[in-house]
């Protein structure tokens, strides 16, 4: 397991706060937030790419500086202009000299053709957002990852392929029972595959914990449901939740003695809960 | 994984490699066969663009946010990636430099490498260029692709303008007698310092 506890930076314009939480083995966390909370600040924390100022981070008890020093680490980001006037070939053959003992061929080649039906003969400049993605992806898996670190990789993806690259990630999680955090924007992809959430926002963790509580714990309500509820419950609801569009977000174990009503939020309803609350 | 940075130097300016070769073969004949000896265009045309322009190709490909972060990544970090570009420099500046001084022996006639303290200059340029290319690299880890080429204008005017004081007054520009045992031994601790830097610089660019 790998625990992560009181990261904290500081940029000029942005402060990560107290950054707290714990990745399991075959699971996938979603990391959530809106654009500048401070997801990318604690993915580039965790591969050492930035130092942050205090916390520790530790892998099944001992405590390292970043994720590398004792595992091999994937990580696919959604900037991906490297070496963009090199073919595809050429920058799989560097990193398969740099990664010797850990790079397996047949993998990659299995991901690129079989899997991403990608051929490897196209530069990386002719390569469309959703083929870097799937090309880079490929490389990190061939390294045979013990921890997979993905910032917004599906952000740039069209919806079936979105659903296909999520659909590789829960299979690498749950076969090779490794840890997957995932940063991301879009809540959809996240509670499609992801089993806990971290919802960041303005630097601070406001949320984590599995989806399965948050889908026990948060409900949506609209007007017709809510009339039908006793004076007393629509009055703690109305008091405690938010309104969003056309329904009620509430926290039903935030409220004491209420009934819970309408049906399980979305996670995009919670997280404008968590945001508005 | 040195050689795999060393290897992926070399595949990723494979078009320029071949461009250095036949410029400083065609460049080497045209310039030695026409100017002789004339020292300042020969012993700087030839090896300085035969290394700034395949080496300024690899510095604007590593010239982004994404490219550092994904080398940083990589195991052997900086130490690895700068002796690997420095063996990239010295290989480009062995040949450049062998190329120019054949030319010498081929077409001047009664060109002896080993009289009058030739070897010496030769090994004086040599070292020379080797140092300007670490500092360029020291420039591009420490600033950006852009300052660094820009240091090779500098230094282009520079030398166009000691080649022009030469031809045109009077003044003497010419090297001093030196000991190619003490050049030897400065260059060696200039250059290890210089690699040094040029590592420091590298893990300090973006962290």
């Amino acid at each position: 397991m790998i625990e992560v506890r009181n990261l904290n930076k500081t940029y000029k314009s942005f402060k990560l706060g107290n950054a707290s939480f714990d990745l399991e083995s075959g699971e996938i966390t979603g990391l959530i937030g809106v654009n500048g909370a401070g997801k990318s600040t604690i993915l580039r924390i965790l591969i050492g790419l930035v130092k942050s100022e205090s916390g520790e981070i530790s892998i099944d008890g001992n405590k390292v500086l970043d994720l590398g020093e004792k595992l091999r680490v994937g990580f696919v980001s959604q900037e991906l202009n490297i070496y963009s006037d090199q073919k595809m070939s050429a920058l799989s053959a560097f990193v398969k000299d740099i990664y010797r003992k850990q790079w397996n061929d047949g993998l990659f080649r299995h991901y690129m053709n079989d899997v991403f039906a990608l051929k490897d003969d196209l530069k990386i400049k002719e390569l469309s957002t959703g083929m870097r993605v799937k090309f880079f992806l490929a490389m990190e898996l061939a390294k045979k990852p013990e921890c997979l670190l993905l910032d917004e990789v599906t952000s740039g993806l069209d919806p079936m392929i979105r659903d296909e690259v999520l659909d590789i990630l829960q299979g690498i999680a749950q076969e090779d029972n490794i840890p997957v955090l995932m940063s991301s924007h879009i809540t959809e992809d996240l509670e499609k595959i992801a089993d806990k959430i971290i919802y960041i926002d303005s630097g601070r963790i406001l949320l984590e914990d599995s989806v399965e509580n948050i889908k026990k714990n948060y409900y949506r309500i609209n007007e017709e449901e809510l009339s039908k509820l006793g004076e007393e419950t629509r009055a703690l609801i109305l008091d405690k939740g938010i309104k969003q569009h056309q329904y009620y977000v509430y926290d039903a174990s935030g409220i004491e003695n209420v009934e819970k009503a309408g049906s399980p939020a979305l996670l995009s309803d919670v997280l404008s809960f968590l945001r508005r609350g | 994984m040195m050689i795999g940075y060393l290897k992926k130097d070399i595949r990723f300016s494979a078009n320029w490699l071949i461009i250095v070769v036949v410029y400083c073969i065609v460049a080497g004949f045209l310039l030695i066969k026409e100017r002789g000896e004339s020292l300042y265009f020969i012993e700087f045309l030839i090896p300085f663009f035969a290394v700034y322009f395949p080496l300024g190709r690899l510095m604007n490909a590593e010239d982004s946010k994404d490219t550092r972060d994904f080398l940083r990544r990589m195991p052997q970090g900086a130490c690895g990636r700068v002796i690997a570009r420095t063996v990239y420099i010295l290989a480009l500046l062995v040949f450049s430099s062998g190329v120019k001084i054949l030319y010498k022996y081929l077409l001047i006639e009664g060109y002896d490498l080993m009289s009058e303290g030739k070897l010496e200059k030769e090994v004086v340029f040599f070292l020379a260029f080797l140092s300007y290319f670490l500092i360029q690299m020291i420039v591009f880890y420490k600033t950006s692709y852009h300052f660094a080429q820009n240091t090779g204008l500098i230094a282009c005017a520079v030398v166009f303008i000691i080649a022009l004081i030469g031809k045109y007054t009077s003044i003497n520009i010419s090297l001093p007698e030196v000991n190619i045992a003490v050049v030897i031994a400065v260059g060696v601790l200039v250059i290890a310092g210089l690699i040094v830097g040029a590592v420091k610089a590298e893990r300090s660019r973006s962290a």
